[in-house]
């Protein structure tokens, strides 16, 4: 019986610090490779809620179009968050509510070595606001983010992406997201943009914890997402 | 009882007066930050109404499909306006945002953290020395907006939202005017 409870301490002690950690996601994948850029187009809806408070400064809540860039899993992703976000020099994580953008390097044995975001001031955070999400390759390396059409930073990796993912992503078991509609899928390809379409291979991926969920609202180029 | 009357008629006033006092106060006390996020947002705005978008955002009725259907005509891309946050190199000492309220060293020193610099630079002078990247990359900044550059080691490691990263120099680019942070980086050191 002793036996019994070391050996479930032991898994506690292996398992809770990667839940603690952990970030959950209810997401839409496509696996098509040679990218050279990604789409889509999201309407804000409130609550967006991450439950982050002053002793719980890191939990974040997030919509996000993310471009895998390499086969290590480097990336580029934008979108709208809720939460902390860590400000250097601060000797704590600030809450922020807005649009934001950000760049992963990851090196051969997938740690990450290099991550950058920025805040993005300017477009509207009002309940209802439809924005336009977009990565794409501007020049040979050259990557630009755009919010509306609009460039917010440019940023150098790969010659092609690998990956396009959209959906919702949280670090917190409890936090919340109001039913949101991210649609029209698209890549850019040959210097055009096309949807997604039901021959390339793709997934869904959520339902942990089973309060977030994903489902295609127009199979595959829109999704429902939310977390309650 | 007249008396009576006019002490209840004081009191009432008093405590009118103490009630209102907070919500009178607070309406004089301005945010700069809050102050600068609503200006921009009207910015963002007039981009907008520039282009003839008719709501602050975009709208659905602006999709164009291509012949085929397969995907969008994507209406032209904005890579070059005027940024949101303007050249302010000619700032004075009490307009500059006081980084060192914000950075509490004792604290970091304990995380394991240390300084290598708070630097006030333009983000022009911040990309020829440190980030090695084309000043245009930022369009939403002017090359001569001052920022405070904070730079800091963590032997230790730091943990951000991409990720934990190890043995972390970490740059914060806070907006000098209104002490917004703008941007943070942290890297891998070999």
């Amino acid at each position: 019986m002793r036996r019994c409870i070391h050996i479930l301490l032991f898994i506690c002690v292996l398992i809770f610090p990667n839940i603690a950690f952990a970030n959950y996601y209810g997401i839409a994948q496509n696996f098509t490779t040679g990218l050279d850029g990604g789409f889509m187009r999201a309407t804000l809806k409130k609550p967006l809620d991450s439950k982050w408070d002053i002793l719980n400064r890191t939990r974040h809540i997030e919509h996000v179009l993310w471009l895998t860039t390499d086969s290590n899993g480097s990336w580029l992703e934008v979108g709208f968050t809720d939460g902390g976000i860590r400000q250097p020099g601060e000797s704590d994580w600030s809450y922020y509510h807005g649009h934001y953008l950000a760049k992963g390097v990851r090196n051969i044995n997938h740690d990450v070595t290099y991550y950058e975001e920025r805040k993005i001031i300017g477009p509207s955070t009002n309940d209802g606001a439809i924005h336009t999400f977009q990565v794409q390759r501007d020049g040979y390396n050259t990557w630009g983010i755009y919010i509306d059409w609009t460039l917010r930073r440019t940023y150098t990796a790969s010659i092609s992406a690998l990956r396009m993912d959209v959906g919702l992503e949280t670090n917190y078991y409890y936090s919340n997201s109001a039913q949101w509609n991210e649609r029209d899928f698209q890549f850019y390809q040959g210097g055009q943009w096309r949807y997604w379409s039901l021959m390339d291979s793709y997934r869904l991926l959520g339902g942990i914890p089973p309060s977030l969920q994903v489902s295609w609202q127009n199979e595959p180029r829109a999704i429902y997402t939310y977390k309650y | 009882m007249k008396k009576r009357a006019v002490l209840i008629s004081v009191i009432t006033l008093i405590c009118i007066g103490f009630a209102s006092y907070p919500s009178l106060a607070a309406d004089k006390i301005e945010d700069p930050q809050k102050a600068l996020i609503e200006r921009l947002e009207c910015k963002e705005k007039d981009l907008l109404i520039e282009r003839k978008d008719e709501i602050w955002g975009i709208e659905d009725g602006s999709i164009q499909l291509k012949e085929d259907g397969t995907g969008e005509i994507m209406p032209p891309l904005i890579r070059d306006y005027e940024p949101y946050f303007e050249a302010n190199i000619d700032l004075s000492e009490e307009q500059l945002f006081d980084i060192y309220s914000v950075i509490d060293k004792k604290k970091l020193a304990e995380e394991g953290a240390r300084f290598i610099r708070i630097e006030l630079m333009t983000l022009k002078e911040y990309c020829e020395r440190f980030s090695l990247e084309d000043v245009t990359s930022s369009p939403q900044i002017s090359p001569d907006r001052l920022l405070w550059v904070v730079q800091l080691y963590y032997a230790v490691g730091y943990e951000t939202r991409g990720g934990f990263i190890k043995n972390a120099l970490v740059t914060g680019l806070y907006d000098a005017e209104s002490g917004i942070l703008l941007g943070s980086v942290a890297e891998t050191i070999k």
